[in-house]
């Protein structure tokens, strides 16, 4: 059963739609639709081929190097709002051109306008030939209460490279959607990018007016930068959900199963994709589970229905006639369901099997900055015999647990990195340096010399390193500091049971509580005030802020809009859904993209 | 009727399984699942199942472009639109986007009227407050910087912009800034304003305006940004070798060759690296190797180590292409150095190889162990690559952790490993029940019972 705040989200890919409508029946006629392949599963959460076709769409392609035969004269280009796109775009355009063809151009930018776009068409002569569009998309809602606003891209930008260009949008998605609940009268922000978003927000309301719902559906707004929380990207989860993504990569809540899964011993490598849903009963019932519970559950389930074909053989005929028209096709559904669930169940145990219990030891005295020895010769191994991905992975856990690594440590790990994956990532680690997981500020030679970009955490970091050193008698690193404040290691006794959790930690195997969920659990309980819980928070070195409008009433908030800039992770979806269930509150999870560890390191490389 | 009661075991057995000495299968176990035990359910849950292609939803886009897809069509239907938001918002929400001119509501007086085209005219000359302009490029809507002529109403313009925070608004500025202002004053005004720097680098790198970036970075006095841009266009911009080579050299000599530069030797062995590969091995190489080299260029040092011991291991040492003498060259670890020798003469079964890389034989004729991979992860690769159990057992004779070595020899069944250990722990008992359990007249089943038989152990049960 959906709750009232979930269904309300429905609203929300239908906003969209007529967005879409909306621009495409300006361009009137038949018309041939280029789509940004990186678009494409986004945009299909949205709509659907008969869709686009009633709005005069005609043939659809793929925006790719080689081109594209179009048969109609009206184009339309759908992308994204990046330079290198629209540069591609207005090459295909202008040798169309010179070909002496004369076709009306559209391209439509998602999400937003750039003045480098804008620049960039005039300079290539465009300008005027092109009409340019904007297909601000709402949130995309994946699954019950999760939302993305599918920008992959963001967290580099602006994490690594300070662009902020895509900020105005955030702002926009967050605007609309308070017209569906209200406006929410407690707004909290964590981290640089946070607080602007909220300062924009606040302009939209102004300029563009705000919802004229009376009361808020939603009690409180945490807007949170991605770099308060790496370690809840950069750990391995062991939730089915995180693990499905972990090894097959989750995109817009569709996972593609590969032969690895799809059963075909054929070896054809066909692909199958498989919408994660919470409407499929049986991904419901495992996506949050202990992966050790996930296979128990299965194989009953699996006995459940042989028995129900069972029953089925010795029916009488017109038991039999009831059971096709009533039962059958549910359960032929659910069968075929439980079969790629165990295809990936097993694809994930072949994959992660070998040596999914040394990382989880691993990283659980690397959280806790025990047998430091150990953990660097475990990392050193994987850069020898794993994956580039994984030993990054690894290598950022190692540099942000310890406040950064020394220059010595720095220097090996990344010598054997460059050997074995080539020289060219010497700017992968300088993008690591930018984000403050490498070296110690204070001791680097680099110190100092980076007076702008994204770097201002590791900075801030470094000073908050240098106090809580002194005062602390034993080494502890700011980290484990903050963690043992924020009680974010939990405390595993005999009846920390991960098959019936109760206690966030779970979804680390009992290792760790993501901070983010932490913090919303002390808003729930109401021990702080926002202002001190958010003042835990902020001691990582980022700034917050609290907003309240005259409508807040100091009740403990009880239910909550949770935004990650630069994208949350299956884990902590699965650990915000276990509050639900402990605490009874309702708990929208939202971020601009769905990141892991591996897509976190791909947009650093 | 004996696929049925096949059936009824295996629905009735326990999950919790006990080590098998049939589970052939090795490292493939998560929280206590083993693969076989997935891939036997899978198997039965899929008999008899359908082929998939017929849940091919027809409306799906990429499905469209001819490629299958799977989605459930049984979503639970969407509530409409009304029921979700009022009209009043939608249209707020729908409108977002296009800019209408304010239109005065009902008649004006005639002093309204000249108000307002006062202020129109006025517009022409006098720059709206700094906020508004900025609002107006956060919104989306049409907007003007050609009235901010003063530097001060520059300046205010371009702080406004990063106080807001739209990265937009403030490459909008700093580009009409660069337009207006001389160069020196740019530079004085952004040197401050590292948020606007950020935004402005971001903007010429993907531009690929490589003079203008360095001049910026350099004049900021960030020599280290400068370095990487400089050394990411050598790398990744290039593609033909020599000219990356050319490339690199010009960026080592002009950003990378002081003393203090923590990257230098890294950047050096690099460009040694290309220079091996360009010109030494592809020109004395014949044919086919110097093809490969040419390969190699664009690959990692290990590719290039991986193949001189594939194809040159026994040249002497201190020839050009011998495995060792690239290794040193580059400074490659001695654990990497292993794994790379390891993993290749295991592919070409070449044990002894191996084990002169582990083993050396000390001035008193003992053997030393040399490893610098753990022994643990040495006998898996071997059996990865399909090695004798007389060779694994060698090895994991080496483990010195005894726990890890049984546990590691019976998963790969090496039992001769096994016996071993309960000999030199004289544990008669263990080894008894062990035997018991292999199977009888097979090699295994007679080292065991010879090791029992031998008669110098003193067993201690």
């Amino acid at each position: 059963m959906q709750s009232s705040l979930e269904s309300r989200l429905d609203a929300l890919h239908q906003i969209s739609q007529r967005k879409l409508a909306d621009i495409l029946t300006r361009i009137p006629g038949r018309k041939d639709l280029i789509i940004d392949p990186v678009l494409m599963k986004p945009l299909e959460c949205i709509t659907g081929v008969s869709f686009l076709r009633s709005l005069g769409v005609d043939k659809i392609f793929k925006l790719e190097k080689s081109g594209f035969s179009c048969v109609n004269p009206q184009w339309v280009y759908l992308i994204y709002s990046d330079l290198i796109t629209a540069k591609r775009v207005c090459d295909q355009i202008n040798a169309n051109i010179h070909q002496d063809h004369k076709n009306s151009y559209h391209i439509i930018f998602v999400p937003s306008d750039q003045v480098a776009i804008q620049q960039l068409l005039e300079e290539e002569g465009v300008h005027g030939i092109v009409t340019v569009h904007t297909f601000p998309w709402e949130l995309i809602r994946l699954d019950g209460g999760v939302m993305s606003h599918e920008l992959p891209g963001l967290f580099r930008m602006l994490f690594v490279d300070g662009d902020r260009s895509m900020l105005p949008a955030v702002a926009r998605s967050l605007w609309s959607l308070q017209f569906l609940f209200g406006r929410i009268p407690l707004i909290l922000s964590q981290g640089r990018f946070s607080l602007q978003i909220q300062k924009m927000v606040d302009i939209l309301f102004d300029e563009l007016g705000s919802p004229d719902k009376p009361d808020s559906e939603i009690s409180c707004m945490l807007i949170v930068d991605r770099d308060v929380d790496y370690a809840s990207v950069l750990l391995t989860p062991v939730t089915y959900s995180g693990l499905l993504d972990e090894v097959f990569g989750i995109s817009s809540g569709t996972v593609e199963l590969d032969s690895r899964a799809a059963g075909t011993q054929d070896g054809t490598a066909k692909k199958v994709s498989y919408q994660l849903s919470s409407n499929d009963a049986i991904y419901n019932e495992i996506k949050n589970r202990h992966f050790s519970d996930v296979f128990t559950f299965l194989s009953s389930k699996a006995k459940e229905i042989h028995s129900e074909y069972d029953r089925s053989r010795n029916m009488a005929l017109h038991e039999m006639k009831h059971y096709v028209a009533t039962e059958l096709q549910k359960l032929t559904a659910m069968k075929r369901s439980l079969a790629y669930h165990i295809g990936a169940c097993e694809a994930i145990i072949g994959e992660m099997g070998h040596r999914f219990e040394s990382l989880h030891q691993t990283e659980q005295n690397i959280l806790e900055g025990r047998n430091k020895r150990d953990n660097f010769n475990y990392a050193e191994e994987c850069f020898a015999t794993s994956g580039k991905l994984s030993s990054l992975r690894l290598l950022c856990l190692l540099a942000l647990t310890q406040d950064g690594l020394s220059l010595d440590e720095a220097m090996v790990l990344k010598t054997q990195f460059l050997h074995c994956c080539g020289y060219e990532h010497l700017v992968t680690f300088h993008n690591l340096e930018k984000l403050g997981l490498l070296t110690r500020q204070s001791a680097g030679t680099n110190a100092g010399s980076i007076p702008y970009g994204a770097n201002d955490t590791a900075g801030k970091l470094a000073g908050r390193v240098a106090q809580v050193v002194s005062q602390l008698p034993k080494r502890v690193s700011a980290f484990q500091a903050f963690a043992q404040r924020l009680k974010l290691f939990p405390e595993v006794s005999e009846e920390y049971d991960l098959k019936h959790p109760k206690d966030p930690g779970y979804v680390f195997g009992g290792s760790y509580v993501p901070v983010v969920c932490q913090l919303v659990n002390l808003l729930i309980k109401k021990e702080l005030s926002p202002e001190e819980v958010l003042k835990l928070g902020s001691s990582i070195g980022t700034s917050s802020s609290v907003q309240k409008t005259a409508e807040w009433d100091s009740s403990a908030p009880h239910s909550f809009l949770v935004y990650f800039v630069g994208g949350v992770t299956y884990a902590e979806i699965a650990a915000f859904q276990l509050l639900e269930k402990l605490t009874g509150a309702r708990i929208l999870v939202a971020g601009t993209s769905i990141i892991n560890g591996n897509r976190f390191i791909q947009s650093i490389v | 009727m004996a696929g049925r009661l096949e059936d009824e075991e295996y629905w009735h057995a326990s999950e919790a399984k006990a080590f098998s000495f049939e589970d052939d299968e090795f490292g493939s176990q998560l929280c206590g699942v083993s693969k076989s035990g997935t891939a036997r359910l899978s198997q039965r849950v899929r008999e008899g199942m359908g082929i998939d292609s017929t849940y091919v939803s027809t409306d799906s886009l990429s499905g469209s472009l001819s490629r299958a897809t799977i989605s459930d069509s049984s979503q639970t239907a969407a509530r409409p639109l009304q029921t979700l938001i009022s009209e009043k918002s939608l249209l707020c929400i729908l409108e977002a986007g296009n800019f209408h001119e304010k239109q005065p509501k009902g008649k004006l007086s005639p002093e309204e009227e000249v108000r307002i085209l006062r202020r129109q005219v006025e517009n022409r000359w006098v720059p709206p407050p700094v906020n508004d302009t900025v609002a107006k490029i956060l919104l989306g809507y049409p907007y003007s910087l050609e009235l901010y002529r003063s530097l001060k109403s520059k300046t205010e313009l371009l702080d406004a912009a990063i106080a807001v925070g739209d990265g937009n608004a403030i490459l909008a500025v700093v580009l009409f800034l660069v337009r207006t202002l001389k160069k020196n004053l740019v530079y004085q005004l952004l040197r401050t304003r590292p948020e606007a720097v950020a935004q402005y680098c971001q903007y010429l790198a993907i531009r690929l305006r490589v003079h203008e970036l360095t001049d910026l970075l350099e004049m900021l006095g960030d020599n280290r940004e400068a370095s990487m841009k400089q050394f990411q266009l050598a790398v990744c911009g290039t593609m033909n070798p020599q000219r990356r080579l050319q490339k690199l050299q010009a960026c080592f000599k002009n950003h990378f060759s002081l003393t203090d530069n923590k990257d230098r030797l890294l950047i050096e062995n690099y460009i040694k690296l290309l220079d091996i590969l360009i010109l030494e091995w592809q020109l004395s190489m014949a044919g086919a190797d110097a093809e490969i080299a040419k390969a190699l260029v664009g690959q990692p040092v290990l590719s290039s180590l991986a193949y001189t011991c594939q194809h040159h291991w026994s040249e002497p040492k201190g020839s050009i292409s011998a495995p060792l003498t690239l290794s040193q060259q580059q400074g490659v670890s001695d654990r990497q150095f292993q794994w790379t020798v390891l993993t290749v003469r295991a592919s070409l079964h070449s044990w002894d190889d191996i084990e002169g890389l582990f083993i050396t034989k000390s001035w008193l004729g003992g053997k030393k162990l040399k490893a610098a991979v753990s022994m643990e992860q040495v006998v898996m690769q071997l059996h990865a690559h399909g090695a004798p159990v007389d060779v694994l057992v060698k090895y994991l004779e080496l483990i010195d952790n005894v726990d890890k070595r049984v546990g590691l020899a019976q998963k790969l069944q090496c039992h001769k490993a096994v016996v071993n250990v309960f000999v030199a722990k004289r544990d008669r008992q263990a080894l008894i029940s062990y035997k018991a359990n292999l199977h009888p007249q097979s090699e295994d089943y007679f080292y065991a019972e010879n090791s029992l038989r031998v008669s110098t152990t003193k067993w201690k049960n």
